[in-house]
């Protein structure tokens, strides 16, 4: 076990290195990084003033020692500057990261505890009115877009009803202002998760022992949620890692509709405007994301799965 | 006045699409004008009716001013016991000098305002001769300098604290009070602002010890909302009292007679300049050859009139005879009327020719010399002797989203269709391509709302050299720096008015900047939330329209 966590850990640094290599890389291969900090009417400048700035960005060191800098500075939080407005980039991390954690946790939780047992469900009442319900539910989930659905949410619950804020998170803590943001998001994580849970668990209740299970006269509260369910965890297992990780960098619809002062419309802005800086932090933001909530994902499957533990 | 001895009360909510970068630092600000039109800052003159209807300026942070006779200067009389926000002292003339040079290229390198090429031309320095009169000494001096560079109807600046302020009091080293003064934003305006945080919102709360007018709002919360009908949604479901709203939504709310637009507004003339038509060989105001101009002639719409003689000026080469049959083909192949009512649900006027609002007397009264109309057979026809019956590829640039984007899309369609023109279109946003333009290698159809300066202005640099080192249509034509000069050098209105005439006659002839319509830009307000809002005149359209907080009233 200790070998299979450290084994994963390891992977995982180098996955984390190999991002941040590839960012690097990206920056020197598009050019001389001093004319995205050179200003527009920067015609007068001089010679002197041009080295002085490749001092001051390292750029008269050779390649190696230049990503060596880059990653100690990135390491102990010298994220650089915002070069859409010469800011520092770290004092504004956490006020895009709280929104989107919030948000993303929140859509995670909410689709784990309806997909999950609706999944089950399903499973265990294969074709019935629970069953196609689930399954309905599941379809148009996966199928409606996220901004349609956050857009009709607004038209019924905001301006007919006038039940719940159309966007923003409102000033300090308000449950109202997360309800649609969180629902529209987490209605997709739970069609994966209904989809998914049903087929392995299809799978799992037709096995020999489940069938064995029940010969024995095992009550099917213990079949479906002890023997068959543990078994059929590992595939949502994976979805879980996956789903969180992309809740948390790619929810730019939602983002976009609800006027959620998130991660990703910090990204997607980045990108419209070449703001290179703030995006080669938000890779290696994304990045370490996915491969902590993978790395997560694989000691879990060790701890549900023997088979993985002592192989 | 009683209104202004009330206290303070309630929370306005105003929805836009976007807050835009913070810059609480004059030399980093692209929008330094945002301070000023959210009324956190105040220039030193503001904007009022001329008249004769026109914008003229007046008092505001500066009580008066006089002009030396030779126009060498301006002196600027401060009102005494204007207090900056946040206990940082009264503002003084030593303020308004560092204010200025902050973001003064010649004085500021790294200075990126985005006036600054025209603050620069025309101011020289700035010297305070006492506490309040700061003496401002002149490059060049117009007409409208005062109005166009000194108001908050544009693109100028309010006042910060002089560096040396925060230094002293925070006890700083310069580089701390930099990077203090970058989030910590600081003006004289009616509101302070607690927080300009980026894709989120500015956060202003009144400010009782203000010298002229308290509001009578207590906080002004406006939000970046991004989704149009997400703006829509909180105004109508009463989350926000003003929106900025697209245009398609306005006929259904303003039916209902509940919402309102804004008193003040600007016009959008949406259009495109045939970019790439570098056509200067020295520039205007140096002298200088400009070598490295790009001249592209193999994009069917850029002409060369170098290409027989260097240095010798000829509009009969063969370039520029075919580049402007192309360019009055495509001007006459744009369906103006359907591109109003479809897209702007019939809320614009359809205009030929850009470069002026639809309501500025030089437009009215030669309007009808200006139309190209909808004539594909004829547009055919120049495309054929052009050499492109075949059709060609154009490149557009129209932002990310919104109307210019729709438009340009419909044109591009109606183009493929009638000419096999085939267009691509450039989605990066205007930071990106900016430095392209201010470098003139922008060979680009950029389609976007424009110039609501009145044609006696000398708005001609940005069709010239007269404004390298700053913004550019991606056009540099003799004949605008002809008449930029001609415009700054003389005041006689009629002289003013024909040198604009002429030039825009200049425009039409060579089918340089064609336009689509000119649309209302104002914002709207829910009527049953707000009891009044007083407005004064503006020209630059920041922020959805957002303007005068200080005179919203809610109910």
């Amino acid at each position: 076990m200790r070998t299979f966590i450290i084994r994963r850990f390891l992977t995982s640094i180098l996955t984390l290195l190999g991002a941040a290599l590839f960012v690097f890389s990206v920056s020197r291969i598009l050019g001389d990084p001093r004319v995205l900090l050179l200003p527009d009417q920067a015609y007068g400048i001089t010679q002197e003033q041009w080295d002085e700035l490749a001092r001051q960005l390292h750029l008269d060191k050779p390649i190696p020692i230049q990503f060596g800098i880059w990653l100690g500075q990135l390491l102990t939080g010298d994220l650089g500057r915002d070069l859409a407005d010469r800011q520092l980039i770290a004092p504004k991390l956490p006020q895009k990261v709280g929104p989107t954690l919030k948000l993303a946790l929140s859509a995670f939780i909410i689709s784990t505890l309806i997909g999950v047992p609706i999944g089950v469900l399903s499973a265990v009442k294969r074709g019935s009115v629970p069953d196609y319900l689930g399954r309905a539910f599941a379809l148009l989930g996966q199928a409606l877009p996220t901004f349609w659905v956050g857009i009709v949410g607004i038209l019924v619950f905001s301006v007919w009803l006038g039940w719940l804020p159309s966007g923003t998170m409102g000033e300090g803590f308000s449950i109202k202002h997360y309800v649609m943001p969180t629902a529209t998001l987490a209605w997709f994580g739970a069609a994966g998760y209904v989809r998914l849970v049903r087929s392995a668990m299809l799978e799992v209740l037709d096995s020999e022992y489940v069938k064995l299970a029940r010969a024995k006269g095992v009550s099917t509260r213990s079949i479906i949620w002890k023997h068959a369910f543990k078994n059929a965890a590992i595939a949502p297992l994976t979805l879980s890692g996956l789903l969180l990780a992309g809740f948390i960098t790619g929810s730019i619809s939602v983002e976009t509709v609800f006027a959620w002062p998130g991660l990703a419309r910090f990204g997607i802005e980045a990108v419209w405007t070449n703001n290179f800086t703030v995006l080669a932090v938000l890779v290696i933001i994304f990045t370490g994301a996915f491969v902590i909530l993978n790395f997560l994902a694989d000691i879990l499957y060790a701890f549900i799965d023997p088979r993985i533990r002592f192989s | 006045m009683m209104e202004e001895e009330e206290k303070p009360s309630g929370t306005l909510v105003v929805a836009i699409t976007s807050v835009n970068s913070p810059s609480g630092f004059p030399t980093d600000c692209l929008w330094c004008a945002s301070l000023t039109v959210v009324s956190a800052q105040e220039s030193l003159l503001q904007t009022s009716r001329g008249d004769d209807g026109g914008i003229t300026a007046a008092p505001w942070l500066a009580a008066g001013w006089e002009t030396a006779p030779d126009f060498s200067y301006t002196d600027f009389f401060l009102n005494e016991g204007v207090q900056f926000h946040r206990g940082w002292g009264e503002m003084t003339s030593e303020d308004i000098k560092w204010t200025y040079h902050a973001l003064m290229p010649s004085f500021t390198e790294e200075a990126r305002h985005d006036s600054s090429a025209e603050i620069d031309l025309a101011i020289k320095e700035v010297e305070p001769v006492d506490p309040y009169t700061a003496r401002f000494h002149w490059d060049a001096f117009a007409g409208h300098t005062l109005t166009a560079l000194f108001t908050d109807a544009n693109e100028g600046t309010g006042m910060f604290p002089k560096i040396e302020t925060v230094m002293e009091q925070k006890g700083f080293s310069e580089e701390e009070a930099e990077e203090w003064m970058r989030t910590n934003i600081t003006g004289t305006g009616s509101f302070e602002m607690e927080g300009w945080i980026v894709q989120n919102g500015m956060f202003l709360t009144a400010f009782i010890d203000h010298w002229e007018k308290v509001p009578f709002v207590e906080k002004v919360r406006i939000l970046e909302v991004p989704e149009a009908s997400t703006r829509r949604a909180m105004l109508e479901s009463g989350e926000a009292q003003i929106a900025g709203l697209a245009l398609k939504d306005w006929p259904a709310l303003l039916e209902t007679g509940q919402y309102l637009q804004s008193p003040e507004g600007s016009k959008n003339i949406h259009g495109f300049p045939f970019g790439g038509n570098y056509w200067e060989w020295t520039h205007a105001i140096t002298g200088d050859d400009l070598p490295e101009t790009l001249r592209d002639t193999s994009l069917p719409w850029v002409g060369d009139p170098y290409e027989n003689s260097p240095g010798v000026f000829d509009e009969n080469t063969e370039s520029m005879q075919r580049s402007l049959k192309v360019r009055r083909a495509l001007s006459m192949g744009i369906d103006r009327e359907s591109i109003n009512e479809v897209i702007l649900n019939g809320l614009g006027n359809p205009q030929d020719l850009g470069g002026q609002w639809d309501t500025d007397p030089v437009w009215v009264e030669n309007q009808d010399k200006w139309r190209y109309g909808y004539n594909v057979e004829e547009a055919k026809k120049l495309l054929e002797e052009a050499g492109y019956a075949d059709g060609f590829e154009v490149n557009f640039w129209a932002g990310l989203s919104g109307e210019d984007i729709e438009m340009s899309e419909a044109i591009a369609a109606d183009w493929l269709n009638n000419f096999n023109i085939s267009a691509t279109h450039d989605r990066r946003t205007y930071s990106t391509i900016r430095p392209s333009l201010v470098t003139r290698t922008f060979p680009v159809l950029r389609m976007h709302g424009c110039c609501g300066w009145p044609g006696t202005w000398p708005i001609e640099f940005i069709w010239s050299s007269y404004g390298r080192g700053g913004y550019n249509h991606g056009l540099e034509i003799p004949k605008a720096s002809e008449v930029n000069g001609f415009k700054q050098d003389n005041t006689d209105p009629v002289l003013l008015k024909e040198a604009a005439v002429e030039m825009r006659q200049y425009l039409y002839d060579w089918a340089l900047l064609p336009a689509i319509v000119a649309a209302p830009g104002r914002m709207i307000y829910d009527g049953e939330a707000v009891e009044s809002w007083k407005m004064r005149p503006f020209l630059q359209f920041r922020h959805d329209g957002i303007h005068d907080l200080e005179w919203v009233k809610l109910k």
